[in-house]
């Protein structure tokens, strides 16, 4: 059995993670509502962009007589190499979200059967697939649980130019949605070529004016659009990130508090055992003087 | 008295500007300067990196800085969409100017890695920034 000391220093080391991981708990809990903030505030812009690029192709004219050149991102080409673009975190520490995402990209990739490319987002990711042999033509790092608008500009702007340069027929992105701060759900889907949304049924439909015409204003805005989407999947995947690290350094703090409870059972067993130890020690010893005197 | 109606400027990270007062709206698109007033047609325009100007309806005015983006109007709600914008009150003219510097110098300079394009949009906006602030001033 340990001694009474090195069962001491095991509770306090304990005790000490458990400090660490609670302080982690709380800036992550912190950070998460910040997070869903964001996400809250960032979505009036999603939802109306999408509105007006449906805007812009209500008219099923306007999507026929679309010049190849002038609109590469709404082209539909033969695949034959795939991309990925994988949000996944950079720091560890958060549950199973990084391989949850991973997982998922995995699954996708091997069903895939033509040639892949990978792009990634987040340390872990980067590391995943350069580690696996994959071909990652894009890696970028630092800003997984704090992304901004410019973060998702960046990303955009070298999928479109990858895209232009055929470096990839379809582009897929695997991130995970935030539902609550116990269950993200990793998701996939294909964000290039652009596919413009289709506005509801039985919605009135206004003409619109346009200026410049429908054209020139669906090459500004079919990659504002993207940069949109994108956005919007980094900023559910950080607030994803944050709820599991949450999740994750909760439960750690319970652990730890656990293991310290036992821990000190048996230190207090142990002691007690020397206690009991020493006191049959003195008596054998008064017993055997006693009968030396007889 | 010309009709207020609805106008809202959104940016990717939250609503910047929302009022029910306005009553008209000046900016200019990728192909020359526009307005609206109430009951305008439906109209989709492209913006582009200039000044936007909007009339309340106790007669003050308001400038913003906006960076390219769009702007819809439809049945007397105008929405600007901008990935940048900023009201006029809150431009650093000082920080303007040195990134206006910056900009004209790297023009200038031509070295070879140079990203013309980039460094011409930012010189854009620089200058903007400055003649929406400069307009402020002689308020």
């Amino acid at each position: 059995m340990a001694t009474p000391r090195e069962i001491n220093r095991h509770m306090k080391s304990v005790g000490n993670i458990g400090k660490i991981t609670k302080a982690m708990k709380m800036v992550a809990a912190a950070r998460l509502r910040r997070a869903q903030e964001k996400a809250a505030a960032s979505r009036p812009y999603a939802i109306k962009i999408k509105e007006v690029l449906s805007n812009v192709v209500s008219d099923p004219s306007v999507l026929a007589g679309l010049d190849a050149k002038k609109h590469p991102l709404l082209q539909k080409r033969e695949v034959q190499k795939v991309g990925y673009l994988v949000l996944c975190s950079d720091k560890g520490l958060a549950g199973a979200y990084s391989s949850n995402a991973l997982k998922m990209a995995v699954a996708e990739i091997s069903e895939c059967e033509d040639e892949v490319v990978v792009i990634t987002c987040g340390r872990k990711a980067r590391d995943f697939f350069t580690r696996r042999g994959f071909n990652v033509i894009q890696s970028h790092i630092g800003f997984s649980d704090r992304p901004t608008y410019e973060n998702a500009v960046d990303i955009a702007q070298d999928a479109i130019k990858t895209f232009a340069s055929e470096g990839f027929d379809k582009l897929n992105i695997v991130y995970t949605v935030f539902k609550t701060a116990l269950s993200q759900i990793p998701t996939s889907e294909v964000i290039l070529p652009v596919e413009p949304p289709v506005k509801e049924e039985g919605k009135a439909q206004a003409s619109f004016m346009f200026e410049p015409g429908e054209d020139d204003t669906l090459t500004v805005l079919a990659p504002k659009y993207l940069e949109t989407v994108v956005y919007a999947a980094l900023v559910q995947s950080a607030a994803s990130e944050l709820g599991s690290r949450m999740t994750a350094m909760s439960s750690a703090t319970d652990n730890a508090a656990k293991l310290v409870s036992s821990l000190q059972l048996s230190y207090n067993k142990a002691r007690q055992a020397g206690i009991t130890r020493e006191l049959n020690e003195i008596v054998g010893g008064v017993e055997a003087l006693k009968q030396a005197q007889n | 008295m010309a009709t207020p109606f609805t106008f809202e400027i959104v940016t990717p990270d939250k609503m910047l500007f929302v009022s029910d007062e306005v009553t008209y709206v000046g900016f200019r698109t990728l192909v020359g300067g526009m307005g609206v007033k109430a009951n305008h047609l439906p109209v989709i325009a492209t913006l582009d990196v200039a000044p936007l100007k909007i009339q309340l309806a106790d007669g003050s005015e308001e400038v913003f800085a906006v960076c390219g983006g769009f702007l819809e109007m439809q049945n007397n709600k105008c929405t600007v969409l901008a990935t940048i914008a900023e009201p006029g009150e809150d431009i650093d003219a000082a920080r303007a100017t040195a990134a206006k510097e910056r900009a004209t110098a790297r023009l200038a300079a031509r070295t070879e890695d140079l990203d013309v394009e980039r460094a011409k949009i930012a010189l854009k906006k620089a200058s903007m920034r400055l003649r929406v602030s400069e307009a402020l001033g002689k308020k």
